[in-house]
């Protein structure tokens, strides 16, 4: 009996937690176009602040984007190890994505300043064109990884 | 669609070559149960991995490919005329099953993979095992051609551990030698096997090792469902958890399973650890301490000595693998031997560990204990089957061990890491953990055992290599 509730135990935390987490844990292959609405460049450091005080709220089908010129490994080299502490706040939005461009020239100057060209915040009511031109480019890159940032 | 095909003949050999060794060395399907797919497939690795090393020292990789079909067909005529047991009449091991069951967890699995099948070849699978395998077969040789070309793509940020074992690589190139000279779905074919052969072992093994059947076959499915397990990736990751899981198996006696086919586990779980990662050797280093007690203790020193004779395998490919990276002059990033960087053993003596151990500490504690994206909630079920069956206790004190060491082992290396840790655990931590899953599973198959709670079992004997 003891056995059997283990089981029925292990079962239960599995859907509980295992399915979302699972889901959230496997790295989407394309944004969804269809949600991107609005392009954010600015302060890299800023801008992920912010998205820490609302991210959580977002809805979830949302998204959020933020691309780097650099692949995940390469970020405590350009100086961008912070980034797992701030996204360690953000995990709580299932929205919320790092694109890595690996390949992409790094501008030393813009990293120098804490600004990349990249980060983009996709949320709200409209779609700007050049915007969904970039999205979809990105999206059809093969060489392109894009990993949804959670536990 | 015709490349995929010509992939899955070259892949079929693999299975074959090992079913075609199994023979000649005097093993029949009934000796190993429902071990003996997962089995086959792992020991016709090694002559694939071991030929293509051999012809690539040589200096052409490509030759392997002509070689290998001749040489397969030469063995099978011996083990074909050889028969030396077949007027030996021999009781079936324990774990026979019926084949069919293992279906629904294969498919789940399967499923898993075919749901992600165009994740983007990327990551540590391109710059570290991949990558490695074209600038081989580019270069049509491990020497200094290979040299040249993996040296060039780390200077330009695309690769990195040139001094990592090759199994990997090596299945990843014999895919591409029989299919598209390209990195994909057909090179990780042969890596994510080796998750199809973990499935089917854990499987035979709680056919043999537990009896009731809700939660063994729990056991069976769950580690499969967490992330590392269920994403279609060329990771190394999962060649060491079925190696490990092989080894300690072999390890931990079964009753009806006959002292060989324990040592064909024991020497095979080791050379492919060694085979696969430079923390497969480290856990491979950690099974054969925690075993040499028990072997002492039980059968003195012709136990310890025919023990010994089982290390041979993964110590000759050990020594042949860092020869060869010395040569060329690979050396590991976290223990440099030249250069003077601040490597793993200089941080490890510093203050700097020290500091790091909450933050460590939480962070094993998030992606391991209380979330099942690495390990499934084992180790929290197998806290509550040790509570239930405290008593079988002795029975899995073996993977109880080496899971606890090798969980040591990996924390000690994070503590140390010469990076900033939330970033070297971000892109490793649980992933490397989860290696040791499939050994949890084995804990807690023994620890269920035949589904009495207050069973009373005996310490458990080690004696591989008997007979």
């Amino acid at each position: 009996m003891g056995l059997l509730l283990l089981g029925l135990v292990w079962l239960l935390l599995f859907a509980w937690r295992g399915l979302a987490v699972n889901q959230r844990g496997l790295p989407p292959v394309k944004p969804h176009l269809e949600e991107v609405n609005r392009l954010f460049v600015g302060e890299t450091r800023a801008f992920l602040e912010d998205l820490k005080e609302v991210g959580p709220f977002l809805p979830v089908d949302g998204l959020i984007v933020v691309v780097l010129p650099v692949e995940a490994w390469d970020l405590p080299w350009y100086g961008y190890d912070w980034i797992y502490d701030i996204v360690d706040g953000l995990v709580a939005s299932p929205a919320f994505h790092l694109v890595f461009e690996p390949g992409a020239p790094i501008n030393e100057a813009a990293v120098a300043e804490d600004k990349l060209d990249g980060a983009y915040l996709v949320t709200g009511a409209e779609l700007p064109e050049a915007f969904a031109r970039r999205a979809e480019e990105l999206a059809r890159r093969p060489h392109l990884t894009l990993y949804r940032i959670g536990r | 669609m015709e490349s995929m095909i010509d992939v899955g003949l070259a892949l079929l050999l693999i299975p074959v070559a090992g079913a075609v060794l199994l023979r000649l060395a005097d093993f029949r399907r009934q000796d190993l149960g429902l071990a003996w797919l997962p089995i086959s497939w792992s020991l016709g690795t090694l002559p694939v991995y071991l030929l293509l090393f051999v012809c690539g020292h040589l200096g052409r990789l490509s030759a392997a490919r002509g070689l290998f079909l001749p040489l397969l067909v030469l063995g099978f005529l011996v083990a074909v005329y050889s028969r030396r047991s077949a007027f030996v009449p021999r009781a079936a091991a324990t774990g026979q099953g019926r084949p069919f069951w293992l279906l629904l967890p294969a498919a789940l699995l399967v499923t898993c993979w075919w749901q992600q099948a165009d994740l983007p070849y990327a990551g540590d699978e391109l710059a570290i095992w991949g990558g490695r395998a074209l600038c081989a077969l580019e270069a049509d040789d491990l020497g200094p051609g290979y040299h040249e070309r993996v040296s060039a793509a780390i200077a330009r940020g695309e690769q990195a551990h040139a001094d990592y074992p090759l199994l990997n690589t090596l299945l990843q190139a014999w895919a591409m030698m029989s299919g598209k000279a390209e990195l994909g779905a057909a090179t990780r074919l042969p890596i994510q096997l080796f998750d199809l052969a973990a499935l089917l072992l854990l499987a035979a093994i709680a056919v043999e090792r537990c009896r009731p059947v809700f939660l063994r076959f729990l056991v069976v499915v769950m580690p499969f469902m967490t992330f590392w397990y269920a994403a279609p990736q060329a990771m190394s990751d999962r060649i060491v958890a079925f190696a490990a899981l092989l080894a300690v198996d072999g390890l931990v006696p079964a009753p009806g399973r006959s002292a060989r086919a324990a040592a064909l586990r024991v020497w095979l779980g080791l050379a492919l650890l060694v085979a696969t990662k430079n923390e497969g050797a480290m856990l491979a280093g950690i099974i054969v301490l925690a075993a040499l007690p028990a072997v002492w203790r039980r059968e003195g020193k012709r136990g310890i000595a025919r023990f010994g004779r089982l290390l041979v395998p993964a110590a000759s490919i050990f020594i042949g693998h860092w020869t060869w990276a010395w040569q060329l002059g690979f050396e590991n990033d976290l223990v440099p031997m030249s250069g003077g960087g601040q490597g793993l053993v200089a941080v490890l003596f510093s203050a700097r560990s020290l500091d790091r151990v909450p933050a460590l500490g939480g962070l094993v504690l998030r992606d391991l204990v209380l979330d099942p994206f690495a390990g499934a909630f084992l180790p929290l079920v197998l806290l509550g089957a040790i509570l239930l069956c405290w008593r079988r206790l002795a029975a899995a004190w073996l993977p109880l061990l080496v899971a606890a060491l090798g969980l040591a082992a990996f924390l000690l290396v994070f503590l140390a890491t010469p990076y900033d840790l939330k970033w070297h655990w971000s892109t490793a931590g649980p992933r490397v953990v989860s290696q040791l899953d499939l050994i949890l599973a084995l804990a807690l198959l023994l620890l269920l055992g035949d589904g009495t709670v207050a069973g009373d079992v005996e310490a458990g004997e080690i004696s591989p290599g008997r007979g």
